[in-house]
């Protein structure tokens, strides 16, 4: 069964953290993808994803992640992501999004590594 | 010792960690399986199944760049698209490429196509995409997947082959199902403005048959595209009636309430003349014309008869009803029976062209003289009336030679009682009218012995059916015989068919069996 989604932003210091609770799929995709492009409309240059620790991200999902990273890529922004099990840790370093944004252990060493 | 233990140690930790890594990426791939399945599956738009579908397989390879395309076989024309992480650079020369002819190339390509750098075909590589899983969705339709260079840099495996062309094949199953889906829709769609028009032309045709008389709409319904109204004579007996004074009364009262009177009092007038099988020709302000056919001379008349005797009890009944908010009002009615020319005529002018559908020439005329003869309240019928109807009929006054306006010999003329009460004979009339009659063009044979006759049925009701054909004198009133009847290309209908009636007009014949049209 499909868990509500919860997207919210808030600052912290320089750096915009967006904390995602949920499921992370294509259909659910576009509150991700809002929340991205409003900080960076606001000029955030670091951006940490921060995920709860039971997020589910299926393939779909990690196609919008790859979307918001190859941007940021361009755009030169700085992402982190945190919060994430060891399971998608491994699945994300599969798919090559780790080349993107670096995995942290913690919100406040993600925060410390920028 | 312990340095090659712990070598070996290594090693197999090494082999774990790739198994484990190998195991995690056999799971992920078959949750995508799974998710793929759920969430297409139950899509049923193609568009949107592409879309979701390349969502998941970029996510699943790991690239930037996607692209799923459904072309329809044997045109250059893409059908549904959809792409992902293609800039605009890259959409320029995906419309180069399809410009090109791209699509007919994807219609050609077959297996996994791994490109490499140097892919000679140049579409697929112009676009930066590294492999290329053509499928079939059906007869018309072939789709394919492109991706890019995955973000890890490796190259595209067998194992990934494998994935995407059964990812691509459940794309292929759920566009199908999509298909199939959208060609239901359409047909419905199509289907409910099918019954929608049919139900505007229902109204129109409920709507016409109030000024349209019933023989023309028998005869266009029977012939839409070439109605059969070409004059041709025929026996027939023709009534009219007209309201007495009715210029003194319209001057008298105002104009809605004279048509308020003339709707009323007409409308019980129709209730007698249609449960008689009469069809209302013309109407002009006071009065109807009436036109009674039938295989049987004598049934038309009575009909008519019956008809003009009922109109005038109406007109009591009504005028009884009516007291004290109307005046009443008297009838004159005519009836006469004979040959007389029955079709269009053409009316041609200058702004248009009208047909109008009626009985011409000295029946309908004498009847119409024979109307205005009488008092009001009374019946006027012709000698040629009367001895159709036998003694049917009480006679009040033989009014003796009439000489009648444009009528060139002097035609003689009776006052039928107006009784209070109908002739038993109505009864039986509006009991055969239940099947009513309609004009046909039927050929047919019928067959006398061994020996069969042409010839064609020129009207049917369900029971009913009068014939015209040479042998007419070998046949007997009350015997029956093998008929034939020629409607479509196939073997003819067989009835076995008893005389009824001979007349001028045909053989009237009866059957046990439902005849096709009628």
């Amino acid at each position: 069964m499909a868990k509500a989604q919860e997207i919210s932003i808030r600052p912290k210091g320089d750096v915009s953290v967006i904390d995602i609770k949920g499921d992370v799929t294509a259909p659910t995709g576009q509150p991700i993808e809002d929340a991205y492009h409003q900080v960076t409309a606001a000029g955030a240059k670091k951006i940490l994803f921060a995920f709860a620790s039971d997020c589910y991200i299926n393939s779909g999902g990690i196609a919008i992640l790859i979307g918001i990273l190859s941007e940021s890529k361009k755009k030169e922004q700085a992402v982190r992501m945190t919060g994430l099990s060891a399971h998608f840790q491994k699945i994300f370093a599969m798919v090559g999004l780790t080349k993107y944004a670096q995995i942290r252990p913690s919100e406040e060493a993600a925060l410390a590594d920028f | 010792m312990r340095r090659e233990r712990l070598k070996h140690m290594k090693k197999r930790l090494r082999e774990a960690t790739r198994a484990q890594r190998e195991l995690e990426k056999r799971m992920f791939h078959l949750k995508t399986l799974y998710d793929v399945s759920r969430e297409i599956g139950s899509l049923i738009d193609t568009q949107a199944i592409i879309k979701n579908l390349l969502m998941m397989v970029v996510g699943t390879f790991g690239v930037e760049r996607g692209l799923i395309l459904i072309v329809e076989v044997g045109e250059n024309r893409i059908q549904t698209m959809t792409q992902r992480g293609f800039d605009d650079a890259a959409s320029a020369a995906l419309s180069q490429a399809v410009d090109a002819g791209f699509p007919t190339k994807v219609q050609g390509a077959t297996g996994t196509v791994v490109l490499s750098e140097s892919d000679d075909s140049g579409l697929l590589s112009s676009l930066n995409l590294r492999v290329w899983i053509p499928f079939d969705v059906n007869e018309r339709l072939r789709g394919g997947i492109g991706l890019g260079e995955k973000l890890t840099g490796d190259p595209y495996l067998p194992d990934d082959s494998e994935l995407l062309v059964t990812l691509a094949n459940q794309a292929a199953v759920a566009i199908q199902n999509a298909t199939a889906h959208e060609e239901v829709v359409r047909y419905a769609d199509e289907l409910a403005a099918s019954l929608r028009r049919i139900q505007i032309l229902e109204s129109v045709r409920a709507n016409l048959s109030k000024f349209v008389p019933k023989t023309v709409q028998a005869l266009i319904e029977e012939s839409p595209e070439a109605p059969l109204l070409d004059k041709r004579e025929a026996d027939l007996s023709v009534m009219f009636a007209d309201i007495t004074g009715y210029s003194r009364l319209s001057a008298k009262m105002d104009l809605e309430r004279v048509n308020q009177l003339v709707e009323v009092y007409f409308g019980a007038f129709l209730d007698e003349i249609l449960k008689l099988g009469g069809d209302v020709n013309e109407t002009a302000g006071d009065g109807l014309m009436v036109i009674f056919r039938d295989p049987d001379p004598r049934r038309h008349a009575t009909a008519a008869v019956l008809a003009a005797l009922g109109i005038q009890r109406r007109t009591r009944e009504t005028n009884a009803t009516l007291e004290g908010f109307f005046d009443p009002i008297t009838m004159h009615v005519g009836v006469n029976s004979g040959i007389a020319w029955v079709g269009a005529t053409k009316i041609e002018g200058t702004a248009g062209t009208r047909w109008t559908y009626t009985a011409s020439g000295p029946t309908t005329n004498i009847a119409a003289r024979l109307a205005a003869l009488g008092e009001g309240g009374s019946v006027v019928i012709s000698a040629e009336v009367r001895r159709r109807l036998g003694d049917e009929f009480a006679v009040e006054e033989d009014m003796g030679s009439q000489s009648l306006k444009n009528v060139s010999e002097p035609v003689r003329a009776y006052r039928l009682r107006v009784e209070e009460r109908e002739p038993a004979v109505a009864q039986v009339l509006v009991e055969s009218r239940r099947h009513p009659r309609r004009p046909v063009s039927w050929p047919i044979r019928v067959w006398i012995g061994e020996d069969s006759f042409d010839g064609h049925a020129v009207d049917s009701s369900i029971y009913g059916i009068c014939v015209v054909t040479v042998a007419k004198d070998l046949l007997k009133v009350g015997a029956s015989y093998r008929l034939e009847i020629f409607v479509g290309a196939d073997s003819p209908l067989q009835y076995t068919a008893e005389v009824r009636n001979l007349s001028d007009h045909g053989v009237g014949m009866k059957t046990k069996e439902p005849f096709p049209l009628g």
